[in-house]
């Protein structure tokens, strides 16, 4: 093989995956190729892809974020709860309580994230212990908030019953809404708007950027990195703050999105994210990464589960496939590496 | 005073709180699935105030979805001399080993909400959700007249959820022009992924008159993905009966019926379980509690 054709595959060979799943799909399942469908995986994909984008800034500096599953669920109970408190509706009124809402969402996610690099860069503790450690501090503060149960539709007779529904539906213009689309009667969601518009931003951070050029010089050699003057610690501070904000912003969104923030909601996406960065091309060991990649490896992942559910292939062996995918895109991207002459992790 | 020595203090602190002191009244320990939900929260009201009346002392504690932490918390009570043990198990076939434990230390073990696999267990009290998920089937039936078609919100790994599943589809199998046409799995019974599936039933051109989600975050979840695509003829039945739920059932949405369970109730025929044996009674094997049907009509009633 050219070292040229390789090289296409290294980069593009995710991207040709989805393209054959998709149009597996569109030949096999029905109800799969249509802009509605489109528009239904891409809203699907958003939470994933939002929490990949912020994991895949912390996997290239080689390191990992555990947390941001239960910091979406966190930060779902805490805008919920800000939403649904009188006295914020009646001092800001609706649509300003879902502002403020949204602004406490990002703020605590991006908060929890500083948490996590300021440990991990200034007291060196490994990312993956102090992430596993507020990961179980933020489902537990969650659980916490709510006493276990979700804050949403308020109950029956409740004397500002109206105004939390109100506030309710504001944000839900936002996590919940469409844009209209010609040509699609359902319209475009607002929440894989707002993903890809944070994707092309990251994009942007990372290749045009000094702090981006930053990020990948701490992932590919710490030292020389630190030794050329790059300031190590802020980065990772950085990254983890950006991870965490990405968290939060998942967390407004899908509270938006069901009207209701549940202590128990994004269990285990931390996986889901992780495994969709490196799907897109990030390699846990640093250096390697990109935001498109974060978009296409989340993607993948979406596509192949809205696929499956159209075909309705039992969830038994859907989880099989998906693990499957996994490993095959990981050996895929090994081997074409390998052919390129580069290592693993080049 | 070495640190050694503080050690050594600690240890024999700990051994002694660890004995076996005779208390006056029975002691019970509890450990429940998780205190993170309403239901059980609920169950451990009905449990305490069974304990109260009848004079038992209760230890609470929960597994937290962790068959591990709650075999550990089982092996506590068995160290701690408990009189008797109730579990709510995580893990239906997994806390067999750990009631087994329970029956070599000759403790009375009642199993509350899910039933254990094996082990001897005096007595199991929870909804009767065959039942249950019959009066939902039926009331499914009726609103269709007969006829159309139905998808299931399913979550095939939780035991009492293939009985509500069973009671439904029995109830169904009477009327030969409903039909069960999806039955997607939910992982985790969890609202936004009962969302997606329902995103992506209401994609295909399978036409859908009836949704039965297997517990509220399902029915909840097909809701919002029915309001969201501003489908109409469709509905929506439930199970559990939450608060969210009520609100929804009584504002007039798609989510016309759930069914209700009534863990309070579990919670006190459990105590009372435990009191009876205590004082040297028996009691049934199996203590069915019935499950109730909540719509716009019955709410309204009592309010």
């Amino acid at each position: 093989m050219s070292p040229l054709r390789s090289g296409w595959l290294t980069r593009y060979g995710v991207v040709a995956a989805v393209v054959a799943l998709s149009t597996f799909a569109a030949v096999f399942a029905p109800g799969f190729f249509s802009l509605g469908n489109a528009a239904t995986i891409l809203l699907h994909v958003s939470t994933n892809g939002i929490l990949t984008l912020g994991m895949t800034f912390v996997i290239i500096t080689a390191g990992i974020d555990l947390s941001v599953g239960s910091l979406l669920g966190l930060t779902g109970v805490l805008v919920a709860a800000a939403l649904t408190a009188p006295g914020l509706i009646a001092a800001v009124g609706v649509v300003g309580a879902a502002m403020v809402a949204t602004a406490i969402g990002l703020a605590a996610g991006a908060a929890a994230g500083v948490a996590n690099g300021t440990l991990t860069a200034f007291l060196g503790i490994n990312p993956f212990i102090v992430t596993l450690a507020t990961m179980t501090i933020a489902r537990g503060a969650a659980r916490l908030v709510t006493g276990g149960v979700p804050i949403g539709f308020p109950p029956m007779g409740d004397p500002a019953f109206q105004k939390k529904v109100a506030a309710l539906d504001a944000l839900h213009a936002f996590g919940g809404g469409r844009l209209a689309l010609p040509g699609s009667t359902s319209g475009f969601p607002i929440p894989a708007l707002v993903m890809l518009a944070f994707v092309a931003l990251g994009a942007v951070v990372l290749s045009r950027t000094r702090f981006g050029r930053y990020v990948y010089a701490v992932g590919g050699n710490e030292e020389a990195a630190r030794l050329s003057g790059v300031p190590v610690r802020a980065v990772k501070v950085g990254v983890y703050a950006i991870s965490g904000a990405c968290a939060g912003l998942a967390g407004v969104l899908i509270t938006g999105q069901l009207r209701s923030g549940g202590p128990d909601a994004g269990m285990l996406y931390e996986l889901n994210a992780i495994a969709a960065a490196v799907i897109g091309g990030a390699s846990l060991m640093g250096g390697v990464g990109s935001a498109w990649g974060a978009l296409t490896g989340a993607l993948l992942i979406g596509v192949l589960n809205n696929a499956l559910d159209l075909l309705g292939v039992q969830a038994f062996w859907q989880e099989i496939a998906k693990g499957a995918i996994i490993l095959l895109a990981v050996l895929f991207d090994v081997w074409t590496k390998k052919r390129n002459g580069g290592s693993a992790h080049d | 005073m070495t640190k050694r020595h503080l050690g050594v203090l600690g240890l024999a602190a700990l051994a002694a709180s660890c004995g076996h002191p005779k208390h006056t009244r029975p002691q019970v320990g509890v450990t429940l699935l998780t205190e993170a939900h309403v239901f059980y929260q609920n169950l451990k009201q009905g449990l305490q105030q069974g304990a109260d009346s009848l004079g038992l002392d209760l230890h609470v504690v929960a597994g937290e979805w962790d068959l591990a932490r709650q075999t550990s918390q089982v092996q506590n009570f068995i160290t701690q001399g408990m009189d008797a043990i109730v579990i709510a198990p995580v893990n239906s076939s997994g806390i067999v080993s750990a009631i087994e434990d329970a029956n070599h230390a000759h403790i009375p073990v009642f199993t509350a909400d899910i039933s254990a696999d094996g082990g001897t267990v005096v007595a199991h009290v929870a909804s009767d959700n065959i039942q249950g998920g019959r009066l939902l089937g039926e009331y499914v039936a009726k609103r269709l007249g007969g006829g159309g078609n139905v998808a299931i919100l399913d979550q095939p790994t939780v035991a009492s959820v293939r009985d509500r599943v069973t009671g439904f589809t029995q109830a169904l199998a009477r009327y030969p022009n409903i039909r069960i046409v999806a039955r997607p799995a939910v992982e985790r019974g969890l609202r936004d992924v009962a969302k997606q599936k329902m995103d992506n039933l209401l994609s295909t051109d399978q036409h859908i008159d009836a949704v039965f989600g297997t517990n509220d975050d399902c029915a909840l979840g097909a809701l919002a993905a029915i309001q969201a695509a501003g489908a109409k003829n469709i509905f929506v039945v439930g199970y559990d009966a939450t608060a969210e739920a009520r609100t929804e059932i009584a504002s007039g949405t798609a989510l016309v019926a759930d069914a209700a369970q009534d863990p309070v109730t579990i919670g006190r025929r459990t105590a009372e379980a435990v009191a009876a044996v205590l004082r040297g009674g028996t009691v049934p094997a199996v203590i069915p509690i019935p499950v109730g049907l909540v719509t716009r009509d019955s709410l309204a009633a009592t309010h």
